[in-house]
Formats: structure tokens, C-alpha cells, sequence
């Protein structure tokens, strides 16, 4: 195995104090209690080009085994060519510091507690165009901007432009929907809860009712139908129907009118249940105020929330909801534009790359063949990013959020035996690519993990409660995935993806054995 | 002292940080029964010039979620005879996208129901050039049963969505021939003798225009508008003289059955319920083969809740098809009573305080 490990500077430092660095003895470290410890690797490169590590113990269905070859990993400096240009990097620097600490709940604001919580945390950018949310954000709108309007210049306004047309359409929709009902959105809201409350829910009482009856119909009417005599049975025209013909005394004619009144009975319910629901899917239609329908009320209040905030809290406002946030990201976007326009650059990333091989067995051929996967990671910047830890009523609590922005994402599945023709064109590549993963949000919803003795895992983030709700709605950080444009082989566009947003107001995860 | 020592070191002297969970040893015997490394199973197969291999994941997942905007295949489609509605700028939009739902949304104790999910998988499908090598021809994430109410502000869809819309004709006759009906006497007449038949029929995305679920030889492509397809009809599954009638009274021209609209857009509908409401029982009530995927050219994928192959083009694609449970029973993901069909499904609330937008 040839290993090159070239470790330039290692600096690990306190981090409230690293103003003076020197570096630290055994003795000291071993004195580091809860401080911090600032860490920052500098001029580093790591690669392993032709190491192999091999799992086992994976399986296909058939329960035959699966190998895994795990062949390269480098971790670089950006512009090194996926790793066969030895380009070192800054991992953190002196003043902007990956940190390892124990700091008290009381100073986050979702934790809001005395309780010592663990962190490791990358480092912190408050400049836009190197923090890398706001730059992922702006990279979105300049690539939103490219794909709706077919303008792809590297003018750094065109995020601006995008994001201003955003938030337009957003306000219009707004405005229509408060002129409708004459800016009076507290009088649509209590219209819709005095409608509901009325004309829908005791109707919908009613039908939940009838459904209810039908059941024991059913069963009656089969009870009697495994008991109806032959002779009565051959005068139907199946289950459900009436035995309506003559039946000999000869026959088998046993419980011919306890089965022909459990149809009757059946058939009744399912009319009145019919009925019901009649009366009740109407209502939404016919049931109006301001000369609108309950559904369509509905259908605009939603709307209006989604985009400015629950009425009942905001009284009709604005002051919360999509157009807010969209408002609060557009000073980042213009932020960063201002910056580019100005020359100013990023700090460069990192370089990460990876090469598998997975021997599968193929059901379809009865053959083992081998499956290559070669993932490269360009201009890769972490910062924002955090892991918290703290422990509560016996569990291991914390909070996870993963901010990695990537310039580029190369896919290849081409073999070593595949020509550099070949490569390119199995490769696949996304630009662009930010992944904000957000799991836990202090003691509101805090992310918990624990294995059962079993050796099975469960992760769980609680059920929220309306006491935490509007805190949990109003600073939670979301979950979002966006590739500005995919392309394959260099000519093929599959676009961009987009996952905006997600929240979890619920989320539970236990494995099992296949 | 070496990076690795550095670094291990660096953790044995955090460990002095007051993380107070307590952690319960396993003894030997329980131990031995350990075996979570069996949730992950890697299967591969081969057809035509494809290959696949499929990851198979042994999870039991419980989520109640929101997403702001969820936008796939964003490219241009310019020239595309598949395509149904030509100013939508990718194969799937939906905004508001909510899985599972909040009763009692707005008291002070608000119960989360949560969208119930079985075993998903994520499965890659090569193509082979023929000359030793391959490239990346989709992905897709599926899930093997699903079940629970799923949301949207419904944009732009492309894919396989199969929906049953099922209900007494007395509702259609009140819808259309009531208060503001429009449907002509000789179709009120027909509706009137149905009475409290059951009827049903299978709505599918089509060509708001046409009615047609395909275009240019292949399925509609950012499809806006669901309904019951050119030339389908509506069945009576009770059978009888009445309901023998219905399929050639109910055929569908021009978005138009009965006298009924028989296509809408898919923005009316707010909320489905995916797999049998009707029964708490996941096993018996859970929809199967449900997946979205993502194409750099045409794929055939395995269809794993039936047979054969999904024959899927290049872009996004969502699969909410029919399928056979285990007593060989033809299956919709998600079943729309007529009256919500013809008129639209209000939503259900997916966030604490507010239905949508949280």
C-alpha cells in the first residue's frame, strides 16, 4: 500500500486564546477540560491512491455475499483534478477555526438551558461570499435566473433579478387573494371556523355514523347467506340480491326472510349512507360568505398562510410565511452579488474523492460482475456546519447540521479497464451542489439515537408540540438539497433539483433485519 | 506524535465535557442475538443493455414532514411532443409538499398522524455501450409500502398516477344535473335510473386538450391535468342490467363523461390518501410500488409490486400505479370518492397552527 501522508502544520490550540499560538505538550492537553480547542489543519493532503479496504458481511437477498472495495480517498485542495494533482489545502484557518468544545446551553438559543453541551463545530464565515448558505443561496438564484430566463451570464445580479422576480409573483398572489375578501383576512378566517364548525363537522358526524351502520349490515346479511337453504339460495342472483322466487316445500328454504331482511336492512343502510354524503359534499360548494364557497375560501386562506403566516397569530399581516423568508434571503443573495461585483473571491475548497467496487452477484445472467463508483467532490466548503451532544434524562441528545456546498460532483461508472472516451461519457456531473442537512432543534425537537439490544438502531425526532411550534417554525433551520444542473457526458442536461425546505414534524427510524 | 494519535487523543481528552447519557451494557447473551448489520441488502440484475443494482434498506420509518418546493427534471423540453403543458419549467413541481397530517391543527393539542413507510430502496440502472463500458441511466428511490396522507399545491407531475375514483351516481346526478348543473337531460336521465349505483373508474394524468394520457408515442410529460382518459368509461363493479349500461353511457370524449367533466387540474386536488384508509392495518392497507426516479435516457425499470417493466424516458418521474396486493386483487394507491373527484379534495393540515406553509 503507498500512503502519502504529507502533514504540513497541525495546530491544535485553545480556542478562546489562539491569538498566541504555540503548540501544546501531552500535559497540556491533558489539562484541556471544557474550554475548546480550536483545530486547523494547514497545507494539508491526504491520499490513499491504491490502499484497499474490503467490507463484508453485506448480502444480497439470496443471502449471498456482497464484496465492497473501498480503493482511493484523498482529501486535497481545490484545482487538484480529482486527486492526481497533489494541491494542498487549508482546513480551518487561525482565525476561522474548526472548534472542539463543551459551551452552555444557555448560549443557543434552541438549547436555552444550564446543561453542557458538546460541540464540534467548522469553522464560521459571517462574510456572504464565503459563508456558505448565503453563497449556495445565491448560486441557486443565479442558476434559477439561467433556466427561466435563458439568460446564463456571469453577471452576479442575475440571482438578484431571479429572487426580486420570486418574491414579485409571491406578493401579487398575495395581494389577490386580500383584495378578494377586502383586505379583511380575520373575517375569512372566522367565516371558514364558524362554516366548518356548522355546516361540516355535524354533518360529517352524521355520515361517519351511517358508514358505521354498514358494517353490521354486511355481517348480518353473510351470516345469513352461509345459512340460506339451497333451494332459497338458487332464487338469488348472488350475494347481496333478494331471494325473490318461489320456494318449494320441498326445498332447502331455511332462513330465506332473515336473509331477504338483512338485504333490505343492507341496501338501507347504504342508501342513507349515500344520503349523508349527499348532504354533506355539497356543503363544501353551497355554503358561501362574501359570495364564495367554503372551498374555495379554504383553498385561499391556506394560500395566504403559506405565504405570509398564520392569520390567527399575525391578525391578516405579513409577518411571517414564505414572502418573509424569501425577503430575509434576498439581502443575503444581493450581498454576495455586491462582493463578486466588486472582484472579490471565494476561498478556495477541498477536494474529496472516493473509488468503490461492489461485487454483485446478477440474478438475471447468474454471474458475479463488478459495479465501480467513482465520487468527486470539488471546491467542497463546510462552514456553518455543527454536531451538538448533551445528555438528558438518560438519553444522548443532539442537534446536526451539515452545510456542504460543492462547486462540482462527478459520478463515474465506468471501470479501469474503460477508455478516457468512455469515462467522460459515463460521467455524471452536478454543479452546484449544497446539501443543508438540519436534524434536531435543541430541546424542542431535539435528534435522539439509541440501539436496542438487538442490535437494531432508532433515531427519532419528537412529535413537535404546540408549546414549541411557533419557536420550532420561526428559527428550526430546514433541510434543503439543490443541484443547480446535472449533465451527463458532457452534453446531455438533466437539470437542476430542487428540494427546498424540509421540515420534520415527526420523524421516527428503526431498522430491521432484511 | 502521528495525526491519527493526535486526533484520538484530542477525543479521550473531550471525554472530560459533561455529556451525562448513560449507556446500558449489553451482556454476552444479548449480544449474540446482535445482527443489525442484516437491515442493508445489495441485489443486482440485468435486462436487455441495462444493469441494475438495487439497495435495499431495513427500515421502518414514521414521518410527518413539510417541503417548501419540490422540483424535478428542471431542463428544457422544447420540441418535446410529450409534453402536456409547455410552460412548465420541470417534470415535477409541487410546492407545500406534505407527508402525513396534524388533526386538531389549531388546539392546544394537536395530534400528529404520521405517512407510514416500509423498507425503502434506491436503486441505479446502468447502460451498457456495447464496448466493455457503462454509464449511469437513473436512479430511484422507492419505497416497498407506503401509507398515510400525502399534499401538495400539485404543479407540474410527470409519471404514472393511477388514481380509482369510486362513488354512488346519485352524487354525479347532484353535481350535474342539481343547482347549477350543466349536464344535459338525456345524461339526467340516465344518472337519475342509476340511482344509488356504484360507479368507478381510473383517472391517469393527461393532455388537458385532449383528454389523452399519451403524446407523441409516450406518456404525458409535466402533466397539469388528471382525469379519466379519451375512450375509458366509467364500470359499474355490482353489476346488473343498470351497470351493464354504464360503460357505454359513461365513455369519455373530450373530457367529458355523462355529461360530467371528466378531466380537471390537478391543482383541485389538495391532499390524497395513499393506501386503504379504511383499515389501520399496514400490512393489508399499505400501497406497494411506489418510487420516483430520475432518467438521463429511457429506462425500463422492474415494476416490484406486479410484473414486467416500467418503461420510463429521460427526466423525472413519479409512480403511484395500480397494483396486486396479496390475494391477487387489482390495487390503487389512493382512491378519490366521485363527489371529491368532480369537485376537488380540500387539504388536509400538515403543519401545528396552520394546514400548509409552516
Amino acid at each position: 500500500m503507498k500512503q502519502i501522508l504529507l502533514l504540513c502544520c497541525l495546530s491544535v490550540v485553545f480556542f478562546q486564546s489562539y491569538a498566541d499560538l504555540k503548540p501544546l505538550d501531552d500535559a497540556q492537553l491533558g489539562a484541556a477540560t471544557g474550554e475548546g480547542l480550536g483545530l486547523v489543519l494547514d497545507d494539508f493532503v491526504f491520499n490513499v491512491d491504491d490502499a484497499v479496504t474490503t467490507l463484508t458481511g453485506i448480502e444480497n437477498s439470496q443471502g449471498e455475499d456482497v464484496v465492497v472495495k473501498w480503493t482511493d480517498f484523498y482529501i486535497m485542495g481545490e484545482g487538484s483534478n480529482k486527486g492526481s494533482n497533489e494541491t494542498p489545502v487549508d482546513i480551518g484557518t487561525f482565525a476561522h477555526p474548526w472548534t472542539i468544545s463543551a459551551i452552555p446551553g444557555s448560549d443557543i438559543s434552541s438549547v436555552n438551558d444550564s446543561l453542557a453541551v458538546f460541540q464540534v463545530a467548522a469553522e464560521n464565515y459571517t462574510d456572504p461570499l464565503n459563508n456558505t448558505e448565503d453563497y449556495a443561496g445565491w448560486a441557486y438564484f443565479q442558476e434559477q435566473h439561467c433556466r427561466t430566463s435563458g439568460v446564463c451570464s456571469s453577471d452576479p445580479n442575475n440571482a438578484v433579478s431571479a429572487i426580486d422576480a420570486q418574491i414579485s409573483s409571491m406578493t401579487l398572489e398575495r395581494d389577490a387573494i386580500s383584495g378578494k375578501y377586502g383586505n379583511n383576512l380575520t373575517g375569512l378566517n372566522n367565516s371558514i371556523t364558524s362554516d366548518i364548525n356548522n355546516q361540516i363537522k355535524p354533518q360529517q358526524t352524521v355520515v361517519a355514523n351511517e358508514q358505521d351502520d354498514i358494517e353490521p349490515a354486511y355481517n348480518t346479511m353473510d351470516y345469513y347467506w352461509d345459512r340460506l337453504g339451497s333451494g332459497a339460495r338458487n332464487d338469488t342472483d348472488g350475494f347481496g340480491t333478494k331471494s325473490d322466487g318461489i320456494c318449494a316445500f320441498w326445498e332447502d328454504c331455511a332462513y330465506k326472510s332473515e336473509y331477504n331482511n338483512a338485504v333490505d336492512n343492507y341496501n338501507a343502510q347504504v342508501s342513507q349512507f349515500n344520503d349523508a354524503q349527499r348532504e354533506l359534499a355539497p356543503r363544501w360548494n353551497e355554503v358561501k360568505w362574501n359570495n364564495v364557497s367554503l372551498k374555495e375560501r379554504l383553498t385561499d386562506l391556506e394560500q395566504y398562510e403559506s405565504l405570509c403566516g398564520d392569520v390567527g397569530s399575525t391578525g391578516g399581516g405579513c409577518s411571517d410565511g414564505a414572502i418573509v423568508i424569501r425577503q430575509a434571503q434576498r439581502s443575503k443573495v444581493v450581498d454576495v452579488a455586491l462582493g463578486i461585483g466588486s472582484g472579490l473571491t471565494r476561498r478556495g475548497g477541498i477536494d474529496i474523492g472516493s473509488k468503490f467496487e461492489f461485487d454483485v452477484y446478477d440474478s438475471t445472467t447468474g454471474t458475479t460482475r463488478t459495479d465501480y463508483l467513482d465520487i468527486d467532490l470539488s471546491g467542497v466548503t463546510l462552514d456553518g456546519s455543527y454536531i451538538r451532544l448533551w445528555g438528558s434524562n438518560g438519553d444522548l441528545d443532539g442537534e446536526i447540521n451539515l452545510k456542504l456546498f460543492a462547486d462540482s460532483l462527478s459520478i463515474a461508472t465506468c471501470g479501469p479497464a474503460c477508455s478516457a472516451a468512455q469515462v467522460q461519457a459515463s460521467t455524471l456531473t452536478g454543479t452546484n451542489v449544497f446539501l443543508n442537512l438540519a436534524l434536531g432543534y435543541g430541546k424542542a425537537q431535539p435528534l435522539k439515537f439509541s440501539v436496542t439490544p438487538d442490535g437494531q438502531f432508532e433515531a427519532e425526532l419528537p412529535k413537535l408540540t404546540y408549546s414549541n411550534h411557533q419557536d420550532f417554525y420561526q428559527n428550526a433551520p430546514k433541510t434543503s438539497v439543490f443541484i443547480g444542473n446535472v449533465n451527463l457526458g458532457g452534453n446531455n442536461d438533466l437539470g437542476g433539483l430542487t428540494i427546498d425546505g424540509m421540515q420534520f414534524n415527526y420523524l421516527k427510524v428503526n431498522s430491521h433485519d432484511l | 506524535m502521528s495525526v491519527y494519535t493526535s486526533v484520538v487523543f484530542i477525543l479521550v481528552v473531550l471525554n472530560v465535557v459533561t455529556v451525562h447519557a448513560e449507556l446500558t451494557p449489553l451482556s454476552d447473551e444479548q449480544l449474540s442475538y446482535s445482527t443489525g448489520q442484516a437491515f442493508i441488502s445489495v441485489d443486482a440484475s440485468s435486462y436487455q443493455d441495462f444493469e441494475f443494482t438495487k439497495i435495499n434498506l431495513g427500515l421502518d420509518v414514521e414521518l410527518q414532514s413539510n417541503i417548501d418546493e419540490l422540483r424535478l427534471g428542471e431542463f428544457d423540453r422544447t420540441g418535446d411532443p410529450s409534453v402536456a403543458d409547455e410552460s412548465q419549467p420541470a417534470d415535477v413541481i409541487i410546492r407545500n409538499f406534505g407527508l402525513g397530517r396534524v388533526d386538531d391543527y389549531d388546539t392546544t393539542n394537536p395530534k400528529i398522524v404520521p405517512f407510514i413507510i416500509k423498507d425503502p430502496y434506491i436503486e441505479l440502472a446502468y447502460k451498457k455501450d456495447g464496448a466493455g463500458g457503462r454509464q449511469i441511466a437513473g436512479f430511484r428511490l422507492g419505497f416497498a409500502q407506503a401509507k398515510g396522507d400525502l399534499s401538495g399545491d400539485f404543479v407540474s407531475l410527470t409519471g404514472n398516477m393511477e388514481g380509482l375514483i369510486t362513488g354512488s351516481s346519485s352524487i354525479a346526478y347532484d353535481v350535474g344535473c342539481g343547482p347549477g348543473g350543466s349536464v344535459g337531460w338525456f345524461d339526467c336521465l340516465a344518472l337519475s335510473i342509476a340511482g344509488d349505483t356504484t360507479i368507478e373508474a381510473v383517472a391517469k394524468l393527461v393532455d388537458k386538450d385532449t383528454g389523452q394520457p399519451n403524446l407523441g408515442g409516450s406518456y404525458v410529460k409535466r402533466a397539469t391535468w388528471l382525469g379519466i382518459p379519451q375512450g375509458e368509461s366509467f364500470s359499474a363493479p355490482d353489476g346488473g342490467l343498470i351497470g351493464a349500461l354504464v360503460p357505454t353511457l359513461s365513455r369519455v370524449d373530450n373530457c367529458k363523461a355523462l355529461g360530467l367533466d371528466a378531466c380537471f387540474p390537478v391543482s383541485i386536488y389538495q391532499s390524497f390518501y395513499v393506501g386503504d384508509p379504511g383499515t389501520d392495518n399496514f400490512e393489508t392497507g399499505s400501497a406497494k410500488g411506489i418510487f420516483m426516479s430520475l432518467q438521463s435516457q429511457q429506462v425500463p425499470w422492474q415494476d416490484y409490486a406486479g410484473s414486467g417493466r416500467i418503461n420510463t424516458d429521460k427526466g423525472a418521474f413519479m409512480n403511484f400505479a395500480s397494483y396486486t396486493d396479496t390475494n391477487g386483487q387489482k390495487r390503487y394507491p389512493f382512491v378519490v370518492d366521485l363527489y371529491s373527484a368532480l369537485t376537488g379534495t380540500t387539504r388536509v393540515p400538515t403543519c401545528i397552527g396552520q394546514t400548509k406553509g409552516c
